[in-house]
């Protein structure tokens, strides 16, 4: 019950006037910038991560927390309303939730939402309470090697999963480890890929990979298809609240849509796009309504919706007990943390033992405020999606620069951004996912650095990395996850052939 | 051309341009010097090891592309009709962004906020220009009062910012 102290100190923390102050704030710009169309909850925690910079850390944060509900919270309705997804968790709900706004539901479909989100978030967050601390005592035993297979592991199911083909996930992979190697190398200063500018010595900063790539990518690219691209946005007709029906409907799939998305951040999977296509197939097959499903059925909002939030607590799990981002957001929270002199991993308990559980008790805090917030100002947020376009992607732009260029006050840094952003509109062009290269850059040199520290303990016999039970137990898992369905696919051919014949 | 053979050639070349890389990386790793300090693992070897995956995943992409499997553009369904990206709209705003870090340190960050805000807009086809720059001024003076006066996030000043602390002088 130690932990339960701990966690209580936490909320003791998170609830002083000045830092709910913080949390109210936080929650409101992240619903803010989540709410605009064209910015995921990554780009949203990333371009508020500057406002973060000048607070103390832990007020900083709480208000990070509460942006990241809020981001995550303002992405879910403009999808519904929009039909434009800020991330690949929110698909599910824009094909579902956009449906039922053109029949007139958005209001319901907002509503079970933010409520499911509530629920899922809520739960979720007691699990990575329990779980975290569990997990960074158990990583406290893992090898140099084991780290060196889980972070492989995260590669390739995350190279491989997102995005439509598999080689194009791992496209950006790579591009993302080119990245992380660019600059003088930790051990022995040797400087790799700096084209002799001064200024890439050090590296390149992840902020500014992410905020190219995710803003000024995004507005090249809309700027790419500025002919052809029209908005609609759906109003909110009628009343904002759920009936009693859509209760009824909703509350299983929001518990079924949390033991589905939580166990799922846990593992690098991919990030949140399968938890919230395993939580809609399932709801799909356990409802009476069948027929409503893909013409606005309220159960395929709110299970997926469920399955994203908890899921995004899940992910925080990994990322805090062993320094294991598995999606964009995460890794823009490891960065952050990185910015409070915070080493996520499995010495943080130890070491940063209260600002972790402040933190942890700030996700409550955050996830409540939403709620509180958010349901009365559904039609506030909504009158923000009528900016016009050009003024939208004007501030998407000035904001990106100025977060770009305040992290070192470094021209260079924009010059950077410039270049990446138009990376970041090829990615979008040739249909190549961008979580694998943020994913590349941040545990491009972590696994460096892992891999030397094996090698040196073995005095030089790289048999060591795959020596051991957890490497081979996960080198194992990653065969059969890659080869399986090639396996499955061979066979079915084989089996329709004689047919065709 | 025809618009699909255009889209080949795109990919074409984003693919080749991929490998290209690839090969680079591997070629700086060939050619970096050895530490003059003993390390257990040369910096060499992990270029070597990205320099690898990436030339492998480069011949990969060039393959499917050659199979005829191409990108679905973000937005898009298989099977959509390709389109010519709009290059007018795209170079305002690449023009806008470089006028804006070119302005940044010799004019002042409000002047080079409003150049990037307001050639954004103009891109994306607003041509009410008194109102839009007005606006773009405004949110280019607000960004810069919350940074750089509420945040204490330095942005660098130039004439408007002077403008901004004589008239607060003058209040004063």
């Amino acid at each position: 019950m130690d932990n339960l102290n701990l966690l209580l100190d936490g909320f003791s923390q998170a609830l002083t006037a000045q830092n709910l102050m913080y949390g109210l704030l936080g929650t409101f710009l992240g619903t803010l910038v989540g709410v605009l169309p064209g910015i995921g909850p990554a780009l949203a925690i990333a371009l508020l991560l500057p406002v973060t910079l000048s607070v103390n850390p832990t007020s900083a944060l709480i208000m990070f927390a509460a942006v990241y509900y809020g981001a995550m919270y303002g992405g879910s309705t403009t999808s519904i309303l929009l039909n434009t997804p800020g991330e690949s968790g929110a698909v599910i709900t824009s094909v579902e939730g956009h449906k039922m706004a053109k029949k007139g539901r958005a209001g319901a479909a907002l509503t079970t939402a933010a409520i499911g989100s509530f629920i899922a978030g809520l739960i979720a967050t007691i699990f990575l309470a329990a779980a975290a601390p569990v997990l960074a005592e158990l990583a406290l035993k893992v090898q140099p090697a084991g780290y060196v297979a889980l972070i492989i592991f995260a590669f390739a199911t995350v190279g491989t999963l997102l995005g439509s083909s598999r080689i194009r996930g791992l496209v950006s992979l790579s591009i993302g480890l080119v990245i992380g190697l660019i600059g003088a190398d930790q051990q022995t200063g040797i400087e790799r890929l700096t084209f002799g500018v001064r200024e890439a010595t050090d590296g390149i900063e992840v902020i500014v990979v992410i905020i190219s790539f995710f803003a000024i990518g995004e507005v090249l690219y809309y700027a790419s298809r500025f002919k052809d691209d029209a908005w609609r946005i759906l109003p909110v007709k009628g009343k904002v609240w759920m009936d009693r029906e859509d209760f009824r409907r909703s509350w299983k799939p929001w518990l079924r849509g949390t033991a589905i998305g939580f166990p799922m951040g846990l593992i690098p999977a991919g990030g949140s796009e399968i938890p919230t296509f395993i939580s809609y197939s399932v709801e799909k097959k356990l409802s009476k309504n069948k027929e409503e499903f893909g013409n606005g059925a309220i159960e395929g909002v709110a299970g997926p919706e469920a399955a994203n939030n908890a899921n995004a607590a899940g992910v925080l799990v990994p990322l805090l007990a062993l320094g294991l981002p598995t999606s964009a957001t995460a890794a823009i929270m490891l960065v952050a943390l990185r910015n409070f002199n915070i080493q996520a991993g499995p010495m943080l308990f130890e070491m940063n033992g209260p600002l972790v559980w402040t933190l942890i008790a700030s996700l409550f805090v955050g996830n409540t405020l939403l709620l509180v917030l958010n349901l009365p100002l559904i039609k506030i947020w909504i009158q923000l999606l009528q900016i016009p376009r050009h003024y939208l992607y004007a501030g998407i732009t000035t904001f990106g620069l100025l977060g770009a260029y305040s992290l070192n006050n470094s021209v260079f840094d924009l010059r950077l951004g410039l270049l990446l952003g138009f990376f970041g509109y090829l990615f979008r062009r040739f249909g190549i996912p961008n979580t694998p290269l943020v994913l590349g850059v941040i545990l491009g040199p972590v696994v460096e650095i892992q891999f030397r520290q094996a090698i040196q303990l073995s005095n030089g016999d790289y048999s060591i990395l795959v020596s051991g039970l957890l490497p081979k137990i996960i080198y194992a898992t990653l065969l059969v996850f890659l080869f399986a369905p090639t396996l499955i696919n061979l066979r079915k051919k084989r089996a329709q052939l004689p047919e065709q014949q | 051309m025809t618009k699909l053979t255009r889209a080949v050639v795109a990919e074409a070349v984003f693919a080749l341009g991929f490998l290209l890389l690839g090969l680079y990386v591997l070629y700086s790793a060939f050619t970096l010097e050895e530490p003059g300090v003993y390390s257990a693992v040369s910096p060499k070897t992990f270029a070597y090891i990205i320099g690898v995956f990436t030339t492998i995943v480069g011949l990969l992409l060039v393959i499917e592309i050659a199979k005829g499997k191409y990108g679905v553009p973000e937005g898009t369904e298989v099977g959509d009709p390709f389109l010519p990206p709009d290059i007018k709209t795209m170079s305002i705003v690449i023009v806008s962004i470089a006028l804006h870090i070119v302005l940044i340190e010799r004019a002042g960050y409000i002047a080079a906020a409003v150049v990037a805000f307001y050639g954004v807009t103009f891109a994306f086809g607003s041509r009410n220009i008194l109102k839009d720059l007005i606006i773009s001024f405004i949110f280019a003076v607000v960004v810069y009062v919350v940074f750089s006066r509420g945040l204490r996030i330095f942005l660098p000043e130039g004439f408007f910012e002077d403008l901004l602390r004589l008239s607060r002088k003058v209040e004063g």
